[in-house]
């Protein structure tokens, strides 16, 4: 990964886009300071979260926001709840380590709060006895449950079914309407996004191509890997024609060409390429890291 | 059109539950499937997990032996075939995985993988034509054939759903079952995937089975659909009918529930309440009833049988008439791409054109 910068405000949804292995992933864990120590050596950078400076290879700082102003889901339920501890248990645990109290009203409220029927009962239950929309509902829970300012959600419904995945979305979306809690979301789903988004940040290879409104990003995409990207979904309406794919693969760290990380897969590529090209403004907030933006110049020349 | 893949009421019921001293209960994974494949089309099933569609699929092809029912490839009955005319059924009729990870073998380099059915299929091949014969199915797929002596952890998710595409195509199958053939992919190399199923069922005139759970991906591939439900098939018809007027509650909720890669596109979206029955207890008469918006008495009772609606589709419903003509199901157009956008789409797909054919 390579000089990331992203911001969100309160009440926002920031999403990050990419494929496997672009490091949106990798950015969400090094705000929440979970990198693992063999990583964060490498790691380089700050965060400015509500006016407060924090150093991001400095887990220990990190670790006592975690949990009390940011909030994480991950993608796998079933992995990231114990599955030894009743449920009821583990959101109050996670209410416990931040305040006083032993947590357990505030427990059944949230589990009511995300929608789970007949919270009492269920407080006893045990994450096998749940399904998996149930469980990613109660890590819902148990990252709101301290009414965090910011949400981060790594691939929260890319393990579900799409009736469960759409219900989970409306409850992210109704649980951030009307309060100040910003979101990050982190997918691959481009579908996701368009539901969500108020910013797009778009990422390849560990750099940030492209960013800005949701509405810049769908109606005026400018980068061509965006642009290849939304070429290669199948559309659900319309006629049926070959999808225009993005050839070739992510580069590794061995094969990482000189300056634009997309030059191997851009079919726009030229000498110009190899120098980095750096994020430049195409209208107010809305920025793109290519040499030839707005491409349909570009047809111009040629 | 002839029907080269039919199943004839099937069923596959699985020993669950149950346990010391308790009598283990049928769990219904297929619980009365009828339906036929025409040559040369793609026949696409859709369904949630647990709804049966993979248990379908190994039906299908016989890796599973049914409880009851039979399967029948170019009007012969394959259901219960033993020993070597398995093997002779396999020739024709090959399977992709959903995981190109763990489906190959590690410890093999491609060339061995893709021999292998080559030997059992083609025994009167030298080896040195087996060797040209793996080399020209590596080109077919899209992978460079000198890379056949390399191992498949060298290749990427894509490439080594190539490879698995490879080895299904080497007994020259006249049936291709691919069981989520893309939803392990990444955006983009999903759709070199989908192209190149597409091209090889042209070039190759092969029938494709597409089992998926992504309906984008579905009406993009395939000709005609079958949505399942808990082990049974509630809507079955051409797909542009069924993305047009899809008639079936579940059909409905589940387009509805897609979200569309489109920004300011208004969701029409269906609610369902509930989570997918067990199917070692599924609800008596309609298995959908306990999570449909529209249920009456009567769903309770009877459970609805395939039925005509119209342009050839069939759906499972009782109240099919009064569900079919509510509002639409997909979301509205969005607003359109800017002018600039437009311009650099066209040249984006213009210039992966020129680049594709070399």
């Amino acid at each position: 990964m390579a000089g990331v910068s992203l911001s969100v405000s309160k009440g926002e949804t920031l999403c990050i886009v990419g494929e496997s292995g672009c490091g949106k992933s990798l950015t969400a864990l090094s705000i929440m300071g979970l990198l693992p120590p063999a990583l964060l050596r490498g790691v380089r950078g700050e965060m400015v979260f509500d006016g407060q400076m924090f150093a991001l290879n400095d887990p220990v700082a990190l670790a006592n926001i975690r949990g009390r102003k940011i909030g994480m889901i991950f993608q796998e339920p079933m992995s990231s709840l114990n599955p030894a501890y009743r449920i009821g248990d583990q959101i109050a645990e996670a209410w416990r380590c931040h305040n006083d109290g032993d947590g357990t009203d505030q427990a059944l409220a949230m589990l009511r709060k995300v929608g789970i029927p007949a919270p009492e009962a269920r407080m006893n239950d045990y994450p096998h006895q749940m399904s998996g929309g149930m469980r990613q509902r109660v890590m819902i829970a148990m990252a709101l449950v301290n009414s965090p300012d910011l949400l981060i959600a790594d691939e929260p419904t890319t393990a579900l079914d799409v009736t469960i995945q759409a219900e989970i979305l409306d409850l992210i979306g109704d649980l951030q309407k009307g309060g100040d809690m910003a979101t990050i979301m982190i997918t691959h789903d481009l579908g996701v996004v368009a539901e969500l988004a108020t910013k797009v940040v778009v990422m390849y290879a560990g750099k940030v191509v492209e960013s800005g409104s949701a509405e810049a990003i769908f109606r005026d995409p400018q980068h061509p890997y965006t642009i290849g990207l939304m070429s290669s979904l199948p559309s659900l309406r319309g006629p049926r024609s070959r999808l225009s794919t993005v050839a070739g693969m992510v580069p590794t760290i061995e094969t990482m060409p000189q300056g634009c990380r997309f030059s191997t897969r851009c079919p726009f590529a030229q000498s110009r390429c190899d120098t980095t090209p750096v994020l430049t403004e195409v209208t107010p907030d809305h920025h793109v890291a290519c040499h030839f933006a707005p491409l349909e110049q570009l047809a111009g020349a040629a | 059109m002839t029907v080269i893949l039919e199943a004839q009421n099937l069923k596959k019921y699985f020993p669950g539950g149950g346990g010391f001293l308790r009598k283990a209960k049928a769990l219904r994974a297929i619980d009365g499937v009828s339906l036929a494949v025409n040559k040369g089309e793609t026949f696409a099933i859709v369904g949630e997990s647990g709804c049966g569609k993979s248990t379908l699929a190994r039906l299908l092809m016989r890796l599973l032996v049914p409880t009851a029912g039979e399967v029948m490839f170019d009007g012969r009955a394959i259901a219960r075939l033993q020993g070597a005319d398995v093997t002779a059924l396999r020739k024709d009729v090959q399977f992709i995985f959903q995981d190109p990870f763990s489906s190959l073998n590690p410890r093999m380099t491609v060339a061995q993988l893709i021999a292998e059915p080559l030997e059992l299929h083609r025994p009167d091949l030298f080896r040195a034509d087996r060797r040209k014969e793996v080399g020209r199915l590596l080109a077919e797929v899209g992978l460079r054939p000198g890379h056949m002596d390399r191992y498949s952890h060298e290749f990427s998710g894509g490439q080594r759903q190539r490879i698995g595409i490879a080895r299904a195509l080497a007994s020259g199958p006249r049936v291709l079952i691919a069981d989520e053939p893309v939803s392990a992919l990444d955006v983009s190399v999903q759709a070199q995937v989908i192209n190149l199923l597409g091209d090889l069922r042209d070039q190759l005139g092969l029938t494709l089975i597409i089992i998926a759970h992504d309906l984008a991906v579905i009406r993009h591939m395939s000709d005609r659909i079958a949505v399942m439900y808990l082990g049974r098939v509630v809507e079955t018809g051409p797909t542009d009918e069924i993305f047009a007027n899809p008639r079936h509650p579940y059909t409905r909720a589940l387009m509805s529930a897609i979200p569309a890669a489109e920004y300011g596109a208004r969701q029409n979206r269906q609610h369902l309440t509930g989570e997918t029955p067990s199917p070692l207890s599924p609800p008596s008469g309609c298995t959908f009833r306990t999570r449909c918006p529209h249920a009456t008495e009567i769903c309770a009772q009877t459970q609805p049988m395939l039925e005509s609606s119209g342009q050839g589709a069939e759906v499972a419903c009782h109240h099919r008439c009064a569900v079919g003509d509510d509002s639409l199901v997909l979301p509205d157009s969005p607003p359109p791409r800017t002018s600039g956008a437009e311009a650099r789409f066209a040249m984006y797909r213009a210039a992966v054109a020129t680049n594709q054919k070399p």
